[in-house]
């Protein structure tokens, strides 16, 4: 229930009210024009024992030619007593396999033009999926435009863990593809819900019978849910009614990106 | 404060006549009986003078002798009477409208240099017939929309009825409907006040320098006051327009001595989406109204009983999935009450509230969520004209706020999130004095001692850096939490050059203690107020202006130039990413910043004849500094638009036609916009730089109105109302977005500008018998 999506419902039922608003492309429009900044996205994964660093640039933002990689930088992982430096497998992308400990706080040192950018991820215990199950989407809005057709959406069922404060990420695949749209990232911690049994329907994802379904349920840290809670924010706002602002990063000194360690667990069904 | 009041008898010299009596009592309108406020009465070629009050109460103080008395208020012809003053005199005055008089000679009265000679400066007033006057979208009288079109006013955007003071924010307006506080000024999302033109008697703004009587928010006071209603004779009235339709009614209860008013307001906007082709649209409801009651009673010339309420509710439904029902309700029962013909007393009691609630649900769920603020409150406020040189008010206001930050009630187990209601106790005592010192100088001091309560029941937290409780501490009811005194000097001194020009100048310090929690710039039923607190200092803003008053041929033009600063401290804003709704630990997330805002005003207005208008002009800049946004520099507010123009024409054609045209022209409005993007995750993300650091296109439009009497008698009239809104259709930008050049690239954008308001015209049929 997130608020600009109240203001969304509110807009679209009021257009017809309004009769005659109109949309008009703006030829003239340019928009501020900003040195390319660089943009380093680490992840750190127990799932696929694995770490990979994008380092690029940004573009311009109505007609980006490119978005230019950033190579030669020195990256460095550490964690406990042992230090990986991170090789550069292509232009821009810098990546290392080793079974990475869950549990475990790693430091990402990234080093271009003699300035090092440095952030810290705590890679949490993966929280257990118990169960998936699927129901049949009310909405009749969809019964309308596909007469005869059911949609379904899917629920599933973990178990939070007492001790700990938990955030998660949510992902969900169709038939191996990822939802992966500005409104797709969904995070949530367990301040509400935390030791409890907790179930959660994946509002607005539909599927068809026989449409495979994967959920995975990604454990992080608190610095990486307040980059996603503010990435999906500078991605949906639109700065008409409200003042987007870049996402938080955890490196210091800030930089566009974030470094995030994190586990998996995963569910998958296949809709009878 | 016994120590205060010692020190502003001193400053009040001694009375020095030998001997002076005192002529005193109400100005009415021989019509309806109306009370007239701020009606001149004088005694010409001298310096004796004053105004009525809010309530037509005026007191003259003149030395033995015989005397020419004199009372004019604009729009009425004036009336002029030999007195032989030899004892305090009661006298009230009965006003005659031009039109009563003759309707073929046009009478000018002689207009008043109120504007040069008045401590008052930022202050604008609107007179009833003006707001009819203006034309406004689907021709809806809005007392607020045609305040924005004074300077230093600014408009929330298309359409929007909110009003931004000298750079101040939508909560920092104090509107006062009949003295109770309305919370949230706004029907449908802002498009229209909540004021139904047809109960309101008098509209004044006072833009800072208000006097000590007011405190509590920072940047304006807007002070309506509703109808009393015809204690004469039955009068009705209404009208039919576009998308609302009103009637009013009012008369005697007893001649003379009692009287009423009722009026009701309902719009059929929801009537349009009948013929929409979508279905899910016609089980759509979206209507507001209000109500306005008053009553008064007149026991005696010492004593009279005032009774209003509104109530209004804004009803939006789309299918059972998403609803709406919010509003403002407020009360006020107020003795007026003589203790001497130079002291005037005023009690009065308020109740105010506004509430929301939004309903969201489906198959799988229901989800209630309701919020809001209740006050109660206590007023007493006494007017001491002490002599001719001396006018005095004191008094004390104290309100018991019930704060209601978000309640959900779920039909799904475990979702249900309470927030604790807050208290607060807030209280004022003020004193000020206008002084005449001499026939050229007029000061005008006060204070106003503020005092905010938090008081239990209720539990107060520290918290960390990741927003995590550390501690806490409970309170019990009526327990006092936390408290925040504060003094708050209010300044003014006018210097009367010559009879056409004067310079006035003017300091203020407020304190604003109770804070707007916005989801968004524009007005949403998810906004909520909250307390200051230990974690939320009070808002204080000092303001500083100076201004040049000028009149032209004999008062028929009047022109102002105004210069103001205000310095602000503890303003608001939250971190990104912050998810304010619903929030239990909300308090932890806020920003304060500072704020400045400075700007010139220039104001010209003709006030009488077949051709009336004025022309408004402001320059002037707001800006916020917060260390944790935009790199901690200055960045703009929303609102911060350089130029405000507002150009606005009435003229009588005829005795039966009268055409009128708006012209608004203002600088965009600073929104960011991205200026850059990169790829992370797998997504197209923007990347900002500068807050605010865009500019909409600059904003313009022609508005033309048109009235015609169609049937006048004197006991039936029937005229139409003719609008067209936005009349060279200028495709003003409501908002921007950006979409894809060719559907199959992601990255190739371009921007589409959405206009909401192309030409409308209306039409209101209106009618009085």
């Amino acid at each position: 229930m997130r608020n600009y999506k109240i203001l969304h419902i509110i807009i679209i039922t009021l257009l017809p009210f309004l009769l005659s608003n109109c949309e008009e492309v703006m030829e003239d429009f340019s928009v501020q024009k900003s040195d390319p900044q660089m943009v380093i996205e680490g992840i750190c994964s127990s799932k696929n024992d694995s770490v990979y660093v994008y380092i690029s640039k940004t573009a311009d933002y109505l007609h980006p030619i490119e978005y230019s990689q950033v190579s030669g930088a020195e990256v460095v992982l550490e964690f406990g007593d042992t230090s990986i430096t991170v090789p550069e497998i292509q232009a821009g992308v810098y990546a290392e396999t080793y079974d990475f400990p869950e549990e475990t706080l790693y430091t990402l040192t990234v080093t271009y033009d003699n300035i090092s950018y440095t952030a810290e991820s705590f890679m949490p215990k993966p929280v257990a999926i118990d169960s998936i199950s699927s129901s049949v989407f009310p909405y009749s809005v969809y019964m309308a435009t596909y007469p005869g057709e059911l949609f379904y959406e899917v629920t599933f069922y973990f178990k939070d863990p007492f001790e700990t404060q938990n955030f998660y990420r949510i992902k969900t695949y169709k038939n191996d593809t990822l939802f992966n749209g500005s409104s797709d990232i969904v995070v949530m911690k367990d301040k509400m819900f935390n030791g409890k049994a907790y179930q959660l329907l994946m509002r607005g994802y539909t599927f068809e019978v026989s449409d495979t379904v994967m959920i995975e349920l990604i454990s992080i840290d608190e610095a990486n849910y307040t980059y996603y809670l503010t990435l999906e924010e500078a991605m949906t706002s639109t700065g008409n009614f409200s003042v987007p602002d870049n996402p938080i990063t955890n490196f210091t000194p800030r930089i566009l990106g974030h470094f995030n360690a994190f586990s998996v667990d995963s569910i998958q069904m296949i809709i009878p | 404060m016994k120590k205060l009041f010692s020190i502003l008898l001193i400053l009040i010299p001694s009375v020095l006549f030998a001997q002076t009596y005192t002529i005193s009592g109400y100005i009415k309108d021989a019509d309806t009986g109306e009370e007239l406020i701020a009606a001149s009465v004088y005694v010409p070629g001298t310096t004796y003078g004053v105004i009525s009050n809010n309530y037509g109460f005026y007191s003259l103080s003149v030395p033995k002798g015989t005397h020419i008395f004199e009372v004019s208020y604009l729009g009425y012809t004036t009336y002029s009477e030999k007195i032989v003053v030899e004892k305090d005199i009661t006298k009230n005055v009965y006003l005659e409208t031009f039109a009563q008089v003759t309707e073929k000679v046009v009478v000018t009265a002689q207009a008043r240099d109120q504007n040069i000679k008045s401590t008052e400066m930022g202050v604008q007033t609107l007179d009833m017939h003006e707001i009819k006057s203006v034309p406004v979208l689907f021709g809806e009288n809005d007392v607020l929309k045609t305040l924005q079109l004074m300077p230093g006013v600014k408009s929330g955007g298309e359409g929007s009825g909110g009003i931004f003071v000298r750079g101040g924010g939508a909560d920092q307006n104090l509107i006062l409907l009949d003295e109770a506080p309305v919370y949230n000024a706004s029907h449908m999302l802002g498009f229209f006040s909540v004021f139904n033109g047809d109960a309101i008697k008098d509209v004044k703004l006072y833009k800072g320098s208000m006097p000590a009587k007011y405190g509590g928010r920072l940047s304006s006071v807007v002070d309506i006051k509703m109808k009393e209603g015809n204690n004469q004779s039955y009068e009705a009235s209404g009208g039919i327009g576009t998308i609302s339709s009103r009637i009013t009614v009012e008369g005697p209860i007893v001649k003379d001595t009692s009287s009423f008013m009722i009026s009701a307001r309902r719009t059929y906007a929801d009537m349009l989406l009948l013929f929409s082709k979508d279905t899910n649209f016609r089980d759509t409801k979206l209507y507001f109204y209000d109500l306005n009651l008053k009553t008064n009673y007149i026991f005696n010339e010492k004593n009279r009983l005032f009774i209003s309420g509104y109530f209004g509710r804004d009803v939006f439904a789309f299918q059972d999935i998403f609803g709406t029902d919010w509003g403002n309700a407020t009360g006020t029962v107020r003795w007026v009450h003589l203790l001497s013909p130079k002291l005037f007393m005023n009690s009065t009691l308020i109740f105010s509230n506004f509430e929301n609630i939004i309903t969201v649900g489906d198959d799988s769920g229901q989800f209630e969520l309701s919020s809001g603020i209740t006050d109660f409150q206590l007023k007493e406020d006494f007017q001491w004209y002490a002599n001719n040189s001396n006018s005095v008010s004191f008094g004390f206001n104290t309100i018991h706020h019930t704060f209601i930050p978000g309640d959900l009630k779920s039909s799904i187990e475990g979702i249900s999130v309470s927030m604790d209601n807050k208290y607060a106790l807030e209280s004022g005592l003020y004193a000020s004095n206008e002084q005449k010192v001499s026939d050229y100088i007029t000061l005008n001091y006060g204070l106003r001692f503020s005092l905010f309560t938090i008081i239990g029941p209720g539990t107060t937290y520290t918290y960390d850096n990741n927003h995590e409780r550390i501690d806490s501490a409970v309170y019990k009811k009526r327990e006092i939490i936390e408290n925040y005194p504060s003094l708050e000097p209010r300044l003014g001194a006018t210097f009367i050059l010559n009879s056409r020009s004067s310079i006035k100048m003017s300091y203020t310090l407020n304190n604003q203690y109770v804070h707007l929690i916005q989801s968004s710039t524009s007005s949403l039923p998810t906004d909520y107020w909250i307390p200051s607190s230990a974690l939320t200092p009070p808002q204080k803003c000092a303001q500083y202006s100076v201004g040049y008053f000028r009149n032209f041929a004999e008062n028929k033009y009047e022109s102002s130039a105004e210069i103001y600063y205000k310095d602000l401290e503890s303003q608001i804003d939250y971190e990104s990413g912050t998810n304010i709704f619903l929030e239990p630990d909300l308090e932890s997330y806020l920003l304060f910043g500072k704020g400045r805002a400075y700007g010139l005003e220039l104001f010209a207005k003709k006030n009488q004849g077949t051709f009336t208008g004025w022309i408004s002009y402001t320059w002037s800049r707001t800006e916020k500094q917060f260390e944790e946004l935009n790199k901690a520099r200055w960045f703009p507010t929303r609102y911060d638009r350089k130029h405000d123009i507002s150009i606005v024409g009435m003229y009588d054609i005829s005795k039966n036609v009268q055409v009128s045209a708006t012209w608004v022209f203002a600088t965009g409005d600073a929104v960011t916009m991205p200026s850059g993007k990169y790829i992370l995750d797998g997504k197209r993300v923007n990347y900002y730089t500068d807050r605010n650091g865009y500019r909409m296109p600059n904003y313009h439009r022609l508005d033309l109105g048109c009235t015609v009497i169609a049937k006048k008698t004197d006991r039936y009239e029937s005229s139409f109302n003719f609008s067209i809104y936005n009349t060279y259709n200028r495709k003003n930008a409501y908002m921007i977005y950006f979409e894809r050049v060719h559907p199959d690239n992601v990255d190739e954008l371009q921007a589409v500008k959405v206009t909401l308001f192309p030409i409308l015209p209306a039409i209101t049929w209106n009618f009085r018998f």
